[in-house]
């Protein structure tokens, strides 16, 4: 065995101990209680409060790495682009995993999308939380469509897996590859705010130049 | 109970002593877990020496009319009663704690779901019946443990007609609760003293709690 592949081993083996140990904390905290946090009533929210808003960020930032290529055809991102809409996705699958660990009741997440408070910045957030997650698979899905139906041609089990995604679609030609890359470029210009438009153009502008 | 009523607490810190009676009765009354304290006397010494004296000041909830925990709960389980009172839906309550980063009191405490049963004999056996509810036993899992809990000017007992029990057993006799809808009543007259103020005015959080300096 190489000394590097032995270093890649100790180093999973690390982050193996870790996760455990992570898992077993996950277990006592929900089955004690925030009791176990050492928090108070004076200090009432904690690292998990700050972690979920690094992921937000993290998660708003791929998300706009990904726009470089898909809307502003900026190539040297291509490689990338898909990568960072994954990300975005699952910084923000761990950012509401950290909020729901926060939660004195768990059980009660779901109480966030049944009431509302108008005045709740935090009821606001939930529900802008949502639209951006399903906006991110939409886009992930599409962005993905056409090396999933080149898989649904294949045979196995992961063919006909794919194919149900694909809806059975077979259509390659460059047309459909335009249309998919059409879509995600609208979907975006759409559904994010003009002034997040006009910033990312000017920086588009500033980047292109330099 | 009619709806007209609009409840207040006036406390006259020339009459408190300082003796933390109301937060005794408070903790016996609503039987609180270790950690949430619905009243506290904050003490502060004023002046240089030889000009010193100390200054009492108890610290239930503010019963806000502009309250900033309701403001921002996310599923409003905090709310504001007809009658005055800001409640909290421990059914409904998420236990996110953002009502306790925004009031500006610190009048609001978390329920980790601690007890007292080392100390004392049958504590999880009964609770208050806070808000008028009877929950009975206090059991792991079950509300109000998750929730957050404050002062609720003893609403189960002004249901049966009792003041709030801080007020009962004042020995200074510093507090007065009552109807300032009520033009006669005891604290629409104390309400218009030239030593009334309030806490933190400048929040704009429109107490019902006022102090008599
Ligand atoms: S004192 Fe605090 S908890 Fe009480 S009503 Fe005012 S803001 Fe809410
Ligand atoms: S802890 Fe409960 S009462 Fe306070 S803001 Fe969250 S849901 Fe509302």
């Amino acid at each position: 065995m190489k000394s590097s592949e032995r270093l890649t081993k100790a180093w999973y083996g690390v982050l193996v101990l870790l996760m455990a140990f992570g898992g077993w904390a996950i277990i006592e905290r929900v089955q004690a209680g925030l009791v176990v946090t050492n928090l108070t009533s004076d200090m009432t929210w904690g690292a998990w409060v700050a972690f979920y808003i690094f992921f937000v960020g993290l998660s708003v930032g791929s998300f706009l790495l990904s726009t470089m290529f898909f809307v502003f055809k900026m190539e040297k991102y291509q490689k990338i682009s898909r990568d960072a809409l994954l990300v975005a996705i699952l910084s923000m699958g761990l950012a509401m995993c950290f909020i729901l660990l926060d939660l004195g009741r768990m059980e009660r997440f779901w109480h966030t999308l049944r009431y509302w408070n108008f005045t709740s910045m935090l009821a606001w957030e939930v529900r802008f939380y949502a639209i951006y997650i399903g906006l991110l698979t939409v886009e992930f899905y599409f962005s993905m469509r056409q090396d999933l139906i080149r898989v649904a041609q294949g045979t196995g089990w992961q063919a006909s897996l794919v194919s149900f995604l694909t809806f059975g679609s077979t259509d390659l030609t460059d047309k459909s590859k335009q249309r998919d890359h059409k879509l995600l470029k609208n979907f975006r210009l759409n559904w994010n705010s003009h002034c997040y438009f006009r910033s990312s153009r000017g920086g588009r502008y500033a980047f292109c130049r330099g | 109970m009619s709806t007209d009523k609009k409840w207040a607490m006036v406390i006259d810190l020339q009459k408190c002593i300082g003796c933390d009676a109301c937060t005794v009765a408070c903790k016996a009354e609503n039987r609180t877990p270790p950690g949430v304290t619905y009243n506290i006397v904050i003490t502060e010494e004023r002046g240089t020496f030889p000009n010193v004296t100390k200054v009492h000041l108890p610290r239930p909830c503010m019963q806000c009319d502009q309250p900033p925990c309701v403001q921002v709960c996310p599923v409003k389980a905090t709310y504001k009663l007809e009658n005055g009172i800001t409640a909290i839906d421990y059914d409904r309550c998420i236990g996110c704690r953002y009502c306790m980063t925004s009031c500006p009191y610190g009048a609001r405490y978390f329920d980790f779901g601690l007890d007292y049963s080392q100390e004392m004999v049958g504590y999880n056996e009964v609770q208050a019946p806070e808000y008028g509810i009877d929950r009975g036993k206090r059991e792991n899992g079950k509300s109000p443990i998750g929730n957050v809990r404050k002062c609720t000017f003893c609403y189960h007992r002004l249901q049966r007609g009792e003041e709030p029990a801080c007020v009962e057993v004042c020995p200074g006799d510093a507090r007065y609760f009552g109807d300032l809808n009520d033009p006669e009543s005891v604290v629409s007259k104390l309400a218009a003293s030239p030593r009334v103020f309030v806490l933190k005015e400048e929040m704009g959080t429109k107490p019902r709690v006022i102090y008599l300096k």
